[in-house]
Protein backbone atom coordinates (compact mmCIF):
# COMPACT_ATOMS: atom_id res chain seq x y z
CA UNK A 1 0.00 0.00 0.00
CA UNK A 2 1.31 3.41 -0.89
CA UNK A 3 1.57 6.34 1.52
CA UNK A 4 -1.67 8.11 2.16
CA UNK A 5 -1.95 11.90 2.08
CA UNK A 6 -2.08 12.17 5.87
CA UNK A 7 0.94 9.97 6.31
CA UNK A 8 2.88 12.05 3.87
CA UNK A 9 1.89 15.23 5.65
CA UNK A 10 2.86 13.90 9.05
CA UNK A 11 6.22 12.77 7.69
CA UNK A 12 6.90 16.16 6.19
CA UNK A 13 5.97 17.89 9.40
CA UNK A 14 7.97 15.66 11.73
CA UNK A 15 9.94 17.89 14.07
CA UNK A 16 12.99 15.81 14.84
CA UNK A 17 14.56 12.54 13.75
CA UNK A 18 13.14 10.66 16.74
CA UNK A 19 9.75 11.91 15.74
CA UNK A 20 10.38 10.82 12.20
CA UNK A 21 11.24 7.28 13.18
CA UNK A 22 8.21 6.85 15.38
CA UNK A 23 6.03 7.97 12.47
CA UNK A 24 7.80 5.46 10.26
CA UNK A 25 7.17 2.70 12.76
CA UNK A 26 3.53 3.64 12.85
CA UNK A 27 3.34 3.44 9.07
CA UNK A 28 4.90 0.01 9.14
CA UNK A 29 2.69 -1.30 11.86
CA UNK A 30 -0.36 -0.24 9.86
CA UNK A 31 0.91 -2.59 7.14
CA UNK A 32 1.63 -5.53 9.42
CA UNK A 33 5.32 -4.68 9.50
CA UNK A 34 5.77 -5.13 5.77
CA UNK A 35 8.03 -2.51 4.26
CA UNK A 36 8.22 -3.05 0.52
CA UNK A 37 10.58 -1.36 -1.88
CA UNK A 38 8.30 1.21 -3.38
CA UNK A 39 7.28 2.37 0.07
CA UNK A 40 10.89 2.70 1.12
CA UNK A 41 11.60 4.72 -1.99
CA UNK A 42 8.78 7.12 -1.22
CA UNK A 43 9.78 7.60 2.37
CA UNK A 44 13.44 8.00 1.51
CA UNK A 45 12.62 10.75 -0.94
CA UNK A 46 10.80 12.73 1.70
CA UNK A 47 13.61 12.13 4.14
CA UNK A 48 16.24 13.40 1.74
CA UNK A 49 14.27 16.56 1.09
CA UNK A 50 13.73 17.15 4.76
CA UNK A 51 17.17 16.45 6.15
CA UNK A 52 19.68 17.18 3.42
CA UNK A 53 22.93 15.49 4.31
CA UNK A 54 26.06 17.50 4.72
CA UNK A 55 28.63 15.05 3.48
CA UNK A 56 31.60 17.06 4.63
CA UNK A 57 30.46 17.84 8.14
CA UNK A 58 32.42 15.19 9.99
CA UNK A 59 35.52 15.34 7.88
CA UNK A 60 38.50 16.81 9.71
CA UNK A 61 42.20 16.49 9.14
CA UNK A 62 43.66 14.93 12.28
CA UNK A 63 46.83 16.43 13.54
CA UNK A 64 48.82 18.47 11.09
CA UNK A 65 52.42 17.41 10.50
CA UNK A 66 54.99 20.11 9.97
CA UNK A 67 57.31 20.29 6.99
CA UNK A 68 60.39 18.92 8.71
CA UNK A 69 58.87 15.77 10.07
CA UNK A 70 57.09 15.27 6.77
CA UNK A 71 60.42 15.28 4.94
CA UNK A 72 61.86 12.90 7.50
CA UNK A 73 59.08 10.46 7.03
CA UNK A 74 59.31 10.78 3.28
CA UNK A 75 63.01 9.96 3.27
CA UNK A 76 62.50 7.03 5.54
CA UNK A 77 59.67 5.72 3.41
CA UNK A 78 61.64 6.04 0.21
CA UNK A 79 64.69 4.35 1.69
CA UNK A 80 62.60 1.44 2.89
CA UNK A 81 60.90 1.19 -0.49
CA UNK A 82 64.18 1.33 -2.41
CA UNK A 83 65.72 -1.27 -0.11
CA UNK A 84 62.81 -3.66 -0.51
CA UNK A 85 62.64 -3.29 -4.28
CA UNK A 86 66.40 -3.57 -4.64
CA UNK A 87 66.46 -6.76 -2.61
CA UNK A 88 63.57 -8.16 -4.55
CA UNK A 89 65.20 -7.54 -7.92
CA UNK A 90 68.55 -8.89 -6.76
CA UNK A 91 66.87 -12.14 -5.83
CA UNK A 92 64.94 -12.25 -9.11
CA UNK A 93 68.02 -11.62 -11.21
CA UNK A 94 69.98 -14.23 -9.31
CA UNK A 95 67.16 -16.63 -10.04
CA UNK A 96 67.61 -16.14 -13.77
CA UNK A 97 71.05 -17.72 -13.71
CA UNK A 98 71.00 -21.50 -13.41
CA UNK A 99 73.07 -23.25 -10.76
CA UNK A 100 74.23 -25.93 -13.15
CA UNK A 101 74.42 -25.45 -16.86
CA UNK A 102 74.30 -28.46 -19.08
CA UNK A 103 74.53 -27.85 -22.79
CA UNK A 104 75.65 -30.51 -25.21
CA UNK A 105 78.31 -29.36 -27.67
CA UNK A 106 76.87 -27.55 -30.67
CA UNK A 107 78.89 -29.56 -33.17
CA UNK A 108 79.45 -33.27 -32.85
CA UNK A 109 80.40 -36.36 -34.80
CA UNK A 110 77.77 -38.94 -35.53
CA UNK A 111 79.70 -41.77 -37.23
CA UNK A 112 80.55 -42.81 -40.77
CA UNK A 113 78.26 -42.37 -43.77
CA UNK A 114 77.89 -46.14 -44.07
CA UNK A 115 76.33 -46.28 -40.61
CA UNK A 116 73.22 -44.79 -42.14
CA UNK A 117 70.89 -46.75 -44.32
CA UNK A 118 69.43 -45.15 -47.40
CA UNK A 119 65.77 -44.29 -47.07
CA UNK A 120 65.87 -44.39 -43.28
CA UNK A 121 65.27 -41.73 -40.69
CA UNK A 122 67.76 -42.08 -37.88
CA UNK A 123 66.29 -41.29 -34.49
CA UNK A 124 69.40 -41.96 -32.38
CA UNK A 125 70.40 -38.32 -32.00
CA UNK A 126 66.94 -37.01 -31.32
CA UNK A 127 67.18 -37.20 -27.58
CA UNK A 128 70.80 -36.15 -27.11
CA UNK A 129 71.18 -33.50 -29.79
CA UNK A 130 67.72 -32.76 -31.17
CA UNK A 131 68.50 -33.77 -34.74
CA UNK A 132 67.22 -36.39 -37.10
CA UNK A 133 69.68 -37.79 -39.62
CA UNK A 134 67.97 -38.70 -42.88
CA UNK A 135 69.70 -40.48 -45.71
CA UNK A 136 68.17 -40.93 -49.12
CA UNK A 137 69.70 -42.21 -52.34
CA UNK A 138 72.07 -39.36 -52.92
CA UNK A 139 72.53 -37.39 -49.71
CA UNK A 140 72.48 -37.23 -45.94
CA UNK A 141 70.82 -34.33 -44.12
CA UNK A 142 70.52 -33.25 -40.50
CA UNK A 143 67.03 -32.04 -39.63
CA UNK A 144 66.12 -29.94 -36.62
CA UNK A 145 63.50 -31.58 -34.38
CA UNK A 146 61.73 -28.30 -33.68
CA UNK A 147 58.33 -27.94 -35.32
CA UNK A 148 58.26 -24.68 -37.25
CA UNK A 149 54.76 -23.90 -36.05
CA UNK A 150 55.17 -23.47 -32.32
CA UNK A 151 58.16 -25.58 -31.37
CA UNK A 152 56.86 -28.99 -30.26
CA UNK A 153 58.83 -32.10 -31.17
CA UNK A 154 57.14 -34.10 -33.95
CA UNK A 155 57.20 -37.89 -34.03
CA UNK A 156 58.46 -39.94 -36.93
CA UNK A 157 55.73 -42.30 -38.12
CA UNK A 158 57.47 -45.03 -40.06
CA UNK A 159 54.25 -46.47 -41.48
CA UNK A 160 53.08 -43.18 -42.96
CA UNK A 161 56.64 -42.01 -43.65
CA UNK A 162 56.14 -38.59 -42.15
CA UNK A 163 56.94 -36.50 -39.12
CA UNK A 164 53.72 -35.67 -37.34
CA UNK A 165 53.49 -33.01 -34.68
CA UNK A 166 51.33 -33.94 -31.67
CA UNK A 167 50.46 -30.34 -30.81
CA UNK A 168 48.47 -29.04 -33.76
CA UNK A 169 48.94 -31.77 -36.31
CA UNK A 170 51.56 -30.38 -38.68
CA UNK A 171 53.09 -33.01 -40.95
CA UNK A 172 56.53 -33.06 -42.60
CA UNK A 173 58.03 -35.39 -45.14
CA UNK A 174 61.33 -37.09 -44.41
CA UNK A 175 63.02 -34.33 -46.40
CA UNK A 176 61.68 -31.86 -43.84
CA UNK A 177 59.14 -30.43 -46.27
CA UNK A 178 55.87 -29.36 -44.64
CA UNK A 179 52.70 -30.57 -46.28
CA UNK A 180 49.85 -30.60 -43.78
CA UNK A 181 48.67 -28.70 -40.74
CA UNK A 182 49.52 -25.17 -39.77
CA UNK A 183 53.34 -25.19 -39.95
CA UNK A 184 54.28 -22.33 -42.29
CA UNK A 185 57.77 -23.51 -43.27
CA UNK A 186 59.72 -26.75 -43.58
CA UNK A 187 61.92 -28.09 -40.78
CA UNK A 188 65.31 -26.43 -40.57
CA UNK A 189 68.46 -28.24 -41.67
CA UNK A 190 71.83 -28.04 -39.96
CA UNK A 191 75.28 -27.84 -41.48
CA UNK A 192 76.62 -31.31 -42.19
CA UNK A 193 80.17 -32.07 -43.45
CA UNK A 194 82.76 -34.83 -43.46
CA UNK A 195 85.52 -34.33 -40.92
CA UNK A 196 89.15 -35.32 -41.44
CA UNK A 197 88.79 -38.77 -39.93
CA UNK A 198 85.95 -39.63 -42.32
CA UNK A 199 83.21 -39.21 -39.75
CA UNK A 200 80.19 -37.03 -40.30
CA UNK A 201 80.19 -33.75 -38.40
CA UNK A 202 76.92 -31.99 -37.63
CA UNK A 203 77.19 -28.32 -36.76
CA UNK A 204 74.10 -26.82 -35.18
CA UNK A 205 75.38 -23.27 -35.16
CA UNK A 206 74.64 -22.96 -38.87
CA UNK A 207 71.09 -23.38 -40.11
CA UNK A 208 69.73 -23.70 -43.62
CA UNK A 209 66.17 -22.54 -44.26
CA UNK A 210 64.24 -23.64 -47.28
CA UNK A 211 62.20 -20.45 -47.56
CA UNK A 212 65.43 -18.49 -47.94
CA UNK A 213 66.53 -20.83 -50.71
CA UNK A 214 69.38 -22.28 -48.68
CA UNK A 215 68.70 -25.96 -49.14
CA UNK A 216 70.93 -26.26 -52.17
CA UNK A 217 73.92 -24.62 -50.51
CA UNK A 218 76.95 -26.83 -50.35
CA UNK A 219 77.07 -27.72 -46.66
CA UNK A 220 73.36 -28.13 -46.08
CA UNK A 221 73.61 -31.76 -47.18
CA UNK A 222 76.28 -34.39 -47.60
CA UNK A 223 76.58 -36.08 -50.97
CA UNK A 224 77.15 -39.83 -50.78
CA UNK B 1 21.00 -50.32 -31.12
CA UNK B 2 23.48 -48.66 -28.75
CA UNK B 3 26.18 -49.29 -31.31
CA UNK B 4 24.29 -47.50 -34.05
CA UNK B 5 23.64 -44.64 -31.69
CA UNK B 6 27.33 -44.42 -30.89
CA UNK B 7 28.30 -44.58 -34.52
CA UNK B 8 25.82 -41.85 -35.31
CA UNK B 9 27.23 -39.68 -32.55
CA UNK B 10 30.77 -40.36 -33.79
CA UNK B 11 29.69 -39.42 -37.26
CA UNK B 12 27.85 -36.30 -36.18
CA UNK B 13 30.73 -35.10 -34.07
CA UNK B 14 33.09 -34.68 -37.01
CA UNK B 15 33.79 -30.98 -36.81
CA UNK B 16 32.56 -30.27 -40.31
CA UNK B 17 29.14 -31.57 -39.37
CA UNK B 18 28.85 -30.66 -35.71
CA UNK B 19 30.22 -27.17 -36.16
CA UNK B 20 27.92 -26.48 -39.09
CA UNK B 21 24.89 -27.87 -37.29
CA UNK B 22 25.56 -25.84 -34.16
CA UNK B 23 26.14 -22.68 -36.18
CA UNK B 24 22.95 -23.23 -38.14
CA UNK B 25 20.84 -23.93 -35.06
CA UNK B 26 22.29 -21.08 -33.05
CA UNK B 27 20.21 -18.15 -34.37
CA UNK B 28 17.05 -20.14 -33.74
CA UNK B 29 17.99 -20.72 -30.12
CA UNK B 30 19.11 -17.14 -29.50
CA UNK B 31 17.06 -15.31 -32.14
CA UNK B 32 18.71 -12.05 -33.19
CA UNK B 33 15.85 -10.85 -35.42
CA UNK B 34 12.07 -10.96 -35.49
CA UNK B 35 12.04 -13.62 -38.17
CA UNK B 36 14.16 -16.02 -36.14
CA UNK B 37 12.13 -15.14 -33.08
CA UNK B 38 8.90 -16.14 -34.77
CA UNK B 39 10.31 -19.51 -35.79
CA UNK B 40 11.83 -19.93 -32.38
CA UNK B 41 8.39 -19.54 -30.83
CA UNK B 42 6.66 -21.64 -33.46
CA UNK B 43 9.04 -24.52 -32.85
CA UNK B 44 8.68 -23.93 -29.12
CA UNK B 45 12.43 -23.61 -28.69
CA UNK B 46 11.78 -20.91 -26.13
CA UNK B 47 10.43 -23.66 -23.90
CA UNK B 48 14.07 -24.62 -23.32
CA UNK B 49 14.20 -21.82 -20.82
CA UNK B 50 11.44 -23.11 -18.58
CA UNK B 51 11.86 -25.46 -15.66
CA UNK B 52 10.88 -28.44 -17.79
CA UNK B 53 13.26 -27.35 -20.51
CA UNK B 54 16.08 -27.03 -18.02
CA UNK B 55 15.31 -30.47 -16.68
CA UNK B 56 15.38 -31.96 -20.16
CA UNK B 57 18.73 -30.31 -20.87
CA UNK B 58 20.08 -31.74 -17.65
CA UNK B 59 18.83 -35.24 -18.52
CA UNK B 60 20.31 -35.06 -22.03
CA UNK B 61 23.75 -33.98 -20.85
CA UNK B 62 23.78 -36.54 -18.08
CA UNK B 63 22.52 -39.20 -20.49
CA UNK B 64 25.41 -38.46 -22.82
CA UNK B 65 27.97 -38.78 -20.08
CA UNK B 66 26.39 -41.95 -18.67
CA UNK B 67 26.31 -43.49 -22.12
CA UNK B 68 29.86 -42.34 -22.66
CA UNK B 69 30.99 -43.84 -19.39
CA UNK B 70 29.81 -47.27 -20.57
CA UNK B 71 32.04 -47.01 -23.60
CA UNK B 72 35.63 -48.16 -23.04
CA UNK B 73 37.17 -45.56 -25.35
CA UNK B 74 35.23 -42.60 -24.04
CA UNK B 75 35.68 -43.72 -20.46
CA UNK B 76 39.45 -43.27 -20.75
CA UNK B 77 39.01 -39.69 -21.83
CA UNK B 78 36.29 -38.98 -19.32
CA UNK B 79 38.23 -40.35 -16.38
CA UNK B 80 41.37 -38.30 -16.97
CA UNK B 81 41.86 -36.04 -13.97
CA UNK B 82 42.40 -33.16 -16.34
CA UNK B 83 39.02 -33.52 -17.99
CA UNK B 84 36.85 -33.42 -14.92
CA UNK B 85 36.66 -29.59 -14.95
CA UNK B 86 35.30 -29.78 -18.46
CA UNK B 87 32.45 -31.98 -17.38
CA UNK B 88 31.75 -29.44 -14.64
CA UNK B 89 32.01 -26.66 -17.18
CA UNK B 90 29.45 -28.27 -19.47
CA UNK B 91 26.96 -28.44 -16.62
CA UNK B 92 27.60 -25.01 -15.18
CA UNK B 93 27.56 -23.37 -18.57
CA UNK B 94 24.23 -24.96 -19.41
CA UNK B 95 22.87 -23.99 -16.02
CA UNK B 96 23.84 -20.34 -16.10
CA UNK B 97 22.67 -19.89 -19.66
CA UNK B 98 19.37 -21.48 -18.76
CA UNK B 99 19.01 -19.38 -15.62
CA UNK B 100 19.69 -16.08 -17.35
CA UNK B 101 17.49 -16.92 -20.31
CA UNK B 102 14.64 -18.02 -18.08
CA UNK B 103 14.70 -14.77 -16.13
CA UNK B 104 15.04 -12.79 -19.34
CA UNK B 105 12.06 -14.42 -20.96
CA UNK B 106 9.91 -13.79 -17.91
CA UNK B 107 10.94 -10.13 -17.88
CA UNK B 108 10.43 -9.76 -21.62
CA UNK B 109 6.91 -11.11 -21.29
CA UNK B 110 6.20 -8.70 -18.42
CA UNK B 111 7.54 -5.75 -20.36
CA UNK B 112 5.32 -6.68 -23.28
CA UNK B 113 2.34 -6.52 -20.95
CA UNK B 114 3.44 -3.08 -19.85
CA UNK B 115 4.54 -4.22 -16.42
CA UNK B 116 7.83 -3.49 -14.72
CA UNK B 117 10.55 -6.17 -14.74
CA UNK B 118 10.72 -8.66 -11.87
CA UNK B 119 13.77 -7.08 -10.34
CA UNK B 120 11.88 -3.84 -9.78
CA UNK B 121 9.67 -5.44 -7.15
CA UNK B 122 11.82 -8.38 -6.30
CA UNK B 123 13.66 -7.64 -3.08
CA UNK B 124 10.62 -6.90 -0.94
CA UNK B 125 12.82 -7.88 1.96
CA UNK B 126 16.05 -6.06 1.36
CA UNK B 127 18.94 -7.46 3.37
CA UNK B 128 22.12 -5.79 4.46
CA UNK B 129 25.50 -6.46 2.91
CA UNK B 130 26.96 -6.89 6.33
CA UNK B 131 26.21 -9.34 7.84
CA UNK B 132 23.71 -11.11 5.59
CA UNK B 133 25.49 -11.13 2.23
CA UNK B 134 29.00 -11.42 3.59
CA UNK B 135 27.93 -14.40 5.68
CA UNK B 136 26.51 -16.16 2.66
CA UNK B 137 29.69 -15.47 0.74
CA UNK B 138 31.77 -16.71 3.59
CA UNK B 139 29.82 -19.95 3.82
CA UNK B 140 30.13 -20.44 0.05
CA UNK B 141 33.84 -19.91 0.33
CA UNK B 142 34.19 -22.55 3.00
CA UNK B 143 32.05 -25.04 1.12
CA UNK B 144 34.07 -24.46 -2.03
CA UNK B 145 37.33 -24.96 -0.17
CA UNK B 146 36.01 -28.24 1.19
CA UNK B 147 35.02 -29.26 -2.31
CA UNK B 148 38.45 -28.40 -3.73
CA UNK B 149 40.25 -30.26 -0.97
CA UNK B 150 38.10 -33.36 -1.33
CA UNK B 151 38.52 -33.24 -5.08
CA UNK B 152 42.28 -32.92 -4.89
CA UNK B 153 42.43 -35.87 -2.50
CA UNK B 154 40.15 -38.10 -4.53
CA UNK B 155 41.54 -37.28 -7.97
CA UNK B 156 45.32 -37.05 -7.89
CA UNK B 157 46.84 -34.39 -10.09
CA UNK B 158 47.83 -35.91 -13.42
CA UNK B 159 51.58 -35.79 -12.97
CA UNK B 160 53.60 -37.35 -15.72
CA UNK B 161 57.23 -38.30 -16.12
CA UNK B 162 59.90 -35.56 -15.93
CA UNK B 163 59.86 -33.17 -18.84
CA UNK B 164 61.92 -34.31 -21.77
CA UNK B 165 62.30 -32.11 -24.82
CA UNK B 166 62.85 -35.13 -27.03
CA UNK B 167 59.60 -36.84 -26.14
CA UNK B 168 56.46 -34.78 -26.57
CA UNK B 169 53.40 -36.68 -25.36
CA UNK B 170 51.06 -37.57 -28.17
CA UNK B 171 48.60 -35.86 -28.28
CA UNK B 172 50.06 -32.87 -26.48
CA UNK B 173 47.24 -30.98 -24.89
CA UNK B 174 47.30 -27.58 -23.26
CA UNK B 175 45.53 -27.16 -19.91
CA UNK B 176 41.81 -27.49 -20.47
CA UNK B 177 41.06 -23.77 -20.34
CA UNK B 178 43.55 -23.17 -23.17
CA UNK B 179 42.27 -25.87 -25.48
CA UNK B 180 40.22 -23.30 -27.37
CA UNK B 181 43.43 -21.42 -28.07
CA UNK B 182 45.18 -24.59 -29.12
CA UNK B 183 42.35 -25.32 -31.51
CA UNK B 184 42.73 -21.83 -33.02
CA UNK B 185 46.43 -22.52 -33.47
CA UNK B 186 45.54 -25.35 -35.83
CA UNK B 187 44.19 -22.81 -38.27
CA UNK B 188 46.35 -19.77 -37.69
CA UNK B 189 49.94 -18.75 -37.34
CA UNK B 190 51.08 -18.43 -33.70
CA UNK B 191 51.36 -14.64 -33.73
CA UNK B 192 47.69 -14.40 -34.67
CA UNK B 193 46.16 -17.24 -32.67
CA UNK B 194 48.52 -16.88 -29.74
CA UNK B 195 48.95 -13.12 -29.45
CA UNK B 196 46.52 -11.01 -31.45
CA UNK B 197 43.36 -13.04 -30.91
CA UNK B 198 43.67 -13.47 -27.14
CA UNK B 199 44.44 -9.76 -26.80
CA UNK B 200 41.45 -8.85 -28.93
CA UNK B 201 39.22 -11.20 -26.94
CA UNK B 202 40.16 -9.48 -23.69
CA UNK B 203 40.10 -5.96 -25.11
CA UNK B 204 36.82 -6.74 -26.83
CA UNK B 205 35.16 -7.91 -23.66
CA UNK B 206 36.36 -4.79 -21.83
CA UNK B 207 34.94 -2.74 -24.69
CA UNK B 208 31.44 -4.23 -24.60
CA UNK B 209 29.97 -1.56 -22.28
CA UNK B 210 31.42 1.19 -24.47
CA UNK B 211 30.17 -0.33 -27.69
CA UNK B 212 26.72 -1.34 -26.49
CA UNK B 213 25.29 1.83 -25.03
CA UNK B 214 21.68 0.74 -24.99
CA UNK B 215 20.38 1.85 -21.59
CA UNK B 216 17.45 -0.53 -21.66
CA UNK B 217 17.99 -3.76 -19.85
CA UNK B 218 20.31 -2.23 -17.29
CA UNK B 219 19.80 -3.75 -13.89
CA UNK B 220 17.47 -6.53 -14.92
CA UNK B 221 17.62 -9.67 -17.03
CA UNK B 222 16.39 -9.12 -20.53
CA UNK B 223 16.96 -10.81 -23.84
CA UNK B 224 14.89 -8.66 -26.15
CA UNK B 225 16.53 -5.35 -25.36
CA UNK B 226 19.88 -6.50 -26.72
CA UNK B 227 19.25 -9.66 -28.65
CA UNK B 228 21.81 -8.99 -31.40
CA UNK B 229 24.53 -8.35 -28.86
CA UNK B 230 23.46 -11.39 -26.90
CA UNK B 231 23.54 -13.51 -30.01
CA UNK B 232 27.00 -12.36 -31.05
CA UNK B 233 28.42 -12.79 -27.58
CA UNK B 234 26.88 -16.22 -27.09
CA UNK B 235 28.16 -17.36 -30.47
CA UNK B 236 31.66 -16.20 -29.65
CA UNK B 237 31.55 -17.71 -26.21
CA UNK B 238 29.61 -20.93 -26.59
CA UNK B 239 30.65 -21.96 -30.08
CA UNK B 240 34.01 -20.35 -30.68
CA UNK B 241 35.35 -20.90 -27.20
CA UNK B 242 33.51 -23.50 -25.15
CA UNK B 243 32.75 -25.76 -28.07
CA UNK B 244 36.35 -25.59 -29.23
CA UNK B 245 37.42 -26.61 -25.73
CA UNK B 246 35.05 -29.55 -25.93
CA UNK B 247 36.45 -30.50 -29.34
CA UNK B 248 39.97 -30.19 -27.99
CA UNK B 249 39.18 -32.38 -25.00
CA UNK B 250 36.98 -35.09 -26.34
CA UNK B 251 37.57 -35.17 -30.07
CA UNK B 252 41.29 -34.63 -30.54
CA UNK B 253 43.50 -37.68 -30.34
CA UNK B 254 47.03 -38.74 -31.29
CA UNK B 255 48.74 -36.60 -33.89
CA UNK B 256 46.01 -34.07 -33.25
CA UNK B 257 43.65 -36.00 -35.50
CA UNK B 258 39.90 -35.92 -35.07
CA UNK B 259 38.25 -38.85 -33.36
CA UNK B 260 34.58 -39.32 -32.51
CA UNK B 261 34.01 -39.62 -28.77
CA UNK B 262 33.50 -43.38 -28.98
CA UNK B 263 36.27 -44.06 -31.43
CA UNK B 264 39.50 -45.81 -30.48
CA UNK B 265 42.47 -43.43 -30.36
CA UNK B 266 44.52 -45.10 -33.02
CA UNK B 267 47.92 -43.39 -33.32
CA UNK B 268 48.20 -44.68 -36.88
CA UNK B 269 44.91 -43.24 -38.06
CA UNK B 270 45.77 -41.77 -41.39
CA UNK B 271 44.21 -38.58 -42.60
CA UNK B 272 45.39 -37.52 -45.97
CA UNK B 273 45.77 -33.81 -46.04
CA UNK B 274 47.71 -31.66 -48.35
CA UNK B 275 47.51 -28.07 -47.38
CA UNK B 276 47.98 -25.41 -49.98
CA UNK B 277 48.46 -21.68 -49.70
CA UNK B 278 46.20 -19.29 -51.52
CA UNK B 279 49.14 -18.07 -53.59
CA UNK B 280 49.71 -21.61 -54.87
CA UNK B 281 46.03 -21.98 -55.66
CA UNK B 282 46.13 -18.79 -57.65
CA UNK B 283 49.45 -19.00 -59.50
CA UNK B 284 50.17 -22.69 -59.83
CA UNK B 285 46.74 -24.27 -60.03
CA UNK B 286 44.78 -21.31 -61.40
CA UNK B 287 47.21 -19.74 -63.86
CA UNK B 288 49.45 -22.74 -64.40
CA UNK B 289 52.70 -20.92 -63.84
CA UNK B 290 55.39 -21.14 -61.13
CA UNK B 291 55.16 -18.91 -58.06
CA UNK B 292 56.57 -15.45 -58.76
CA UNK B 293 59.84 -14.89 -56.97
CA UNK B 294 58.85 -11.44 -55.77
CA UNK B 295 57.23 -12.02 -52.40
CA UNK B 296 54.78 -9.16 -52.60
CA UNK B 297 53.68 -10.11 -56.07
CA UNK B 298 53.35 -13.73 -54.99
CA UNK B 299 51.10 -12.81 -52.08
CA UNK B 300 49.29 -9.93 -53.78
CA UNK B 301 46.11 -11.95 -54.14
CA UNK B 302 46.14 -12.74 -50.39
CA UNK B 303 46.66 -9.09 -49.53
CA UNK B 304 43.81 -8.18 -51.83
CA UNK B 305 41.42 -10.66 -50.22
CA UNK B 306 42.40 -9.63 -46.68
CA UNK B 307 42.16 -5.96 -47.60
CA UNK B 308 38.70 -6.37 -49.02
CA UNK B 309 37.58 -8.34 -45.99
CA UNK B 310 38.93 -5.90 -43.41
CA UNK B 311 38.61 -2.51 -45.07
CA UNK B 312 36.14 -2.60 -47.94
CA UNK B 313 33.54 -4.88 -46.44
CA UNK B 314 32.79 -2.69 -43.38
CA UNK B 315 32.35 0.36 -45.59
CA UNK B 316 30.04 -1.51 -47.93
CA UNK B 317 28.02 -2.80 -45.00
CA UNK B 318 27.77 0.68 -43.52
CA UNK B 319 26.36 1.93 -46.80
CA UNK B 320 23.87 -0.89 -47.28
CA UNK B 321 22.69 -3.49 -44.80
CA UNK B 322 23.98 -1.93 -41.63
CA UNK B 323 23.13 1.64 -42.54
CA UNK B 324 20.84 2.16 -39.57
CA UNK B 325 23.36 0.69 -37.20
CA UNK B 326 26.13 2.87 -38.60
CA UNK B 327 24.04 5.97 -38.00
CA UNK B 328 23.17 4.92 -34.48
CA UNK B 329 26.72 3.93 -33.55
CA UNK B 330 28.77 6.65 -35.19
CA UNK B 331 32.02 6.02 -37.03
CA UNK B 332 34.33 5.26 -34.08
CA UNK B 333 32.10 2.81 -32.34
CA UNK B 334 31.15 1.20 -35.63
CA UNK B 335 34.79 0.75 -36.63
CA UNK B 336 35.66 -0.90 -33.36
CA UNK B 337 32.68 -3.19 -33.56
CA UNK B 338 33.65 -4.17 -37.08
CA UNK B 339 37.28 -4.86 -36.22
CA UNK B 340 36.26 -7.06 -33.32
CA UNK B 341 33.44 -8.75 -35.20
CA UNK B 342 35.39 -9.46 -38.34
CA UNK B 343 38.35 -10.94 -36.46
CA UNK B 344 35.95 -13.14 -34.56
CA UNK B 345 34.33 -14.26 -37.78
CA UNK B 346 37.72 -14.95 -39.29
CA UNK B 347 38.00 -18.06 -37.14
CA UNK B 348 35.03 -20.00 -38.53
CA UNK B 349 35.84 -18.75 -42.03
CA UNK B 350 39.37 -20.06 -41.80
CA UNK B 351 38.17 -23.34 -40.33
CA UNK B 352 35.84 -23.92 -43.26
CA UNK B 353 38.48 -22.94 -45.79
CA UNK B 354 40.81 -25.48 -44.23
CA UNK B 355 38.22 -28.23 -44.10
CA UNK B 356 36.85 -27.84 -47.57
CA UNK B 357 39.70 -26.42 -49.62
CA UNK B 358 42.73 -27.51 -47.60
CA UNK B 359 43.69 -23.88 -47.57
CA UNK B 360 46.64 -23.26 -45.33
CA UNK B 361 47.37 -19.55 -45.40
CA UNK B 362 45.69 -16.69 -47.21
CA UNK B 363 48.85 -14.66 -46.96
CA UNK B 364 51.85 -16.88 -46.44
CA UNK B 365 55.22 -15.19 -46.09
CA UNK B 366 57.35 -17.55 -44.02
CA UNK B 367 60.36 -15.41 -44.94
CA UNK B 368 59.00 -12.64 -42.72
CA UNK B 369 57.12 -14.84 -40.26
CA UNK B 370 53.95 -13.25 -41.54
CA UNK B 371 51.14 -15.67 -42.25
CA UNK B 372 47.43 -15.09 -42.09
S1 LIG C 1 53.82 -26.95 -32.74
FE1 LIG C 1 53.87 -28.47 -34.26
S2 LIG C 1 51.93 -28.20 -35.11
FE2 LIG C 1 51.93 -26.59 -33.70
Amino acid sequence: MKLTKEEKQSLIQAKSETDWYSICDEIKSKRNGIYPNYLAREILEIFNNKFPVDKYKDLSFGQIINRKSFLNWLTLGWLAFAGATGGFFTVIIRFLFPNVLFEPPQSFKIGFPNDFEAGKVDLRFKKSHNVWIVRDDEKIIALSTVCTHLGCTPNWLEADRKFKCPCHGSGFRSSGMHFEGPAPRPLERYRIVLSNDGQILVDKTKKFNYEKGEWNRSESFLKV
Amino acid sequence: MIETLKNTIDYLSTPTISFTVITAIFPFVFPPTDWFDRINRKLKIDKLWTNTGGFIQFILITGFFVLGYQDPNFKIILMKGDNFPIVLMVYSMAFFTWYAMKKSYINDARLDEGKKPMEYHDPEDKVLVWPDLVYIEFICLILFMVFLIVWSILVPAPLEEPANPAATPNPSKAPWYFLGLQEMLVYFDPWLAGVIFPTLIIVGMCAIPYIDINKKGDGYYSFKERRVGYFIFMYGWVVLWVYLIIIGTFFRGPNWNFFGPFEYWDPHKLEVLNNVNLSEYFWVIGLGQPLPSNILLRESIGFLVTGIYLFVLPVLLAKTVLKKMYEAYGPTRYTFLMILGLTMLALPIKMYLRWFFNLKYIIGIPEWFFNI
